[in-house]
């Protein structure tokens, strides 16, 4: 398997494509609110995400202070932060008793364009300038720490992978936590 | 009435706005489509282009014609929240003209050039540090990110200016309808209001003066063609 930070990032990409789709089933077969708990999951699991890429090592180029990458990796993260706080904003203010009439439905899936999109610009950075030491033993690491609840953050995993990736996650958990979900 | 809704009658000439509206906003969201794809090669940036263009033509032609014979003649209107109908409606096609600019400078625009400038944005109060340190990282930010990642950074930031130019222009339009045309409704006269929509369509300053109505007819389901074809009829 590979280094965590790539499972990671490649389900909360794919999370907000589902979440797009489910803002336009709200009031068919979807409820607002269960966009909301979608939006609070991916924020928990996001939240994971950069405690687990603030621990990867920032590699060195020549001429440039690792300061400087770091400032950058953080003001990524910082706009992926704001994001959120302005989709929550938005739905607290102009959602309410659950109806998502047309014109805020736009609004909203703006909003959440624009994270994805912040998201993804901050995981290119990641991807550029974190390096994974121990790529094969990334994910297990990280699944094995006792701080993390394993069950509900492969259940998350699972759900929102692409299906190749999800076989894949099935696989490692079957093969390094036999009978621990 | 919603754009994708399906008109039965036009009560008057200018309702054929709803048709226009209707087939405008289809157009943007094939275009949204389009961008959409283009990562993947399901389409490509040209496509996106072409049909931003058409996009924007039509679009740019609509608000100058509507400045001109529609809200031009009209008298204001005071909404009980204080918000003046005309004033609103020249404010909001002044903010559609300066996000079509804005899209076809994105969408010409170096890709490299966009990522630093977006790196830059992303701070507001020590800017100058920032810019002082960047000059001497963003040759290696460049190479770091590579080429292919930098383009499709490119290509979403794209995609993000489409999408919010294609909220705007609903929000217009809606506007538009619940609260110009009725102030149309109750001042304009049968003729006048056959007039100003014929101006909409008929572009009498171009070689080619139905380039208008033919976009529109070809792009609306029978139904609503044969509306539009009735309307059109009249026109002298």
């Amino acid at each position: 398997m590979y280094c965590s930070l790539k499972i990671i990032s490649d389900a909360l990409e794919f999370s907000l494509g589902n979440c797009l789709n489910e803002t336009n089933r709200v009031g068919v077969d979807q409820s607002i609110k269960s966009v909301e708990t979608q939006l609070q999951n991916w924020t928990a699991i996001f939240m994971n995400y950069s405690d687990i890429e603030s621990h990867h090592v920032i590699q060195e180029f020549q001429d440039v202070q690792i300061n400087d990458i770091s400032m950058l990796l953080e003001k990524s993260k910082h706009s992926v932060m704001e994001a959120l706080e302005e989709i929550f904003g938005f739905m607290n203010v102009e959602i309410k008793h659950g109806v998502l009439i047309p014109r805020v439905k736009n609004y909203l899936d703006s909003k959440i364009v624009d994270l994805k999109i912040k998201f993804l610009d901050f995981n290119d950075f990641v991807e550029a300038f974190r390096s994974c030491k121990e790529e094969m033993q990334c994910l297990k690491n990280i699944l094995s720490d006792p701080a993390i609840d394993i069950r509900w953050i492969s259940t998350w995993l699972l759900e929102n992978l692409p299906t190749i990736q999800k076989k894949r996650f099935q696989n490692f958990l079957d093969i390094e936590f036999p009978g621990r979900l | 009435m919603g754009f994708h809704d399906a008109i039965k009658t036009l009560e008057s000439p200018i309702e054929a706005m709803y048709l226009m509206h209707k087939v405008f906003m289809g157009h943007s969201d094939h275009t949204l489509d389009l961008a959409s794809k283009v990562e993947t090669g399901g389409s490509t940036i040209n496509d996106v282009k072409q049909s931003l263009d058409i996009w924007i033509k039509h679009l740019l032609y609509h608000v100058q014609t509507e400045d001109d014979y529609m809200t031009g003649p009209l008298k204001e209107k005071q909404l009980q929240d204080g918000r003046m109908v005309l004033k609103e409606n020249v404010g909001e096609h002044n903010d559609l003209r300066e996000m079509s600019a804005h899209l076809f400078e994105e969408i010409g625009k170096d890709a490299r050039k966009d990522l630093m400038e977006d790196v830059l944005a992303m701070d507001d109060q020590n800017h100058e540090e920032l810019m002082n340190q960047l000059r001497t990282v963003d040759s290696v930010i460049l190479e770091a990110l590579g080429q292919k990642t930098i383009l499709r950074r490119s290509l979403r930031h794209l995609y993000r200016s489409i999408s919010d130019f294609r909220v705007v222009e609903f929000d217009h339009f809606e506007n538009e309808e619940s609260f110009v045309l009725p102030l149309v409704h109750d001042q304009m006269s049968y003729a006048e209001e056959l007039e100003c929509v014929r101006k909409l369509l008929i572009d009498d300053d171009s070689e080619n003066p139905t380039w208008i109505l033919d976009f529109v007819r070809e792009n609306l389901v029978d139904s609503d063609r044969k509306l539009l074809d009735q309307i059109s009829a009249k026109f002298q």
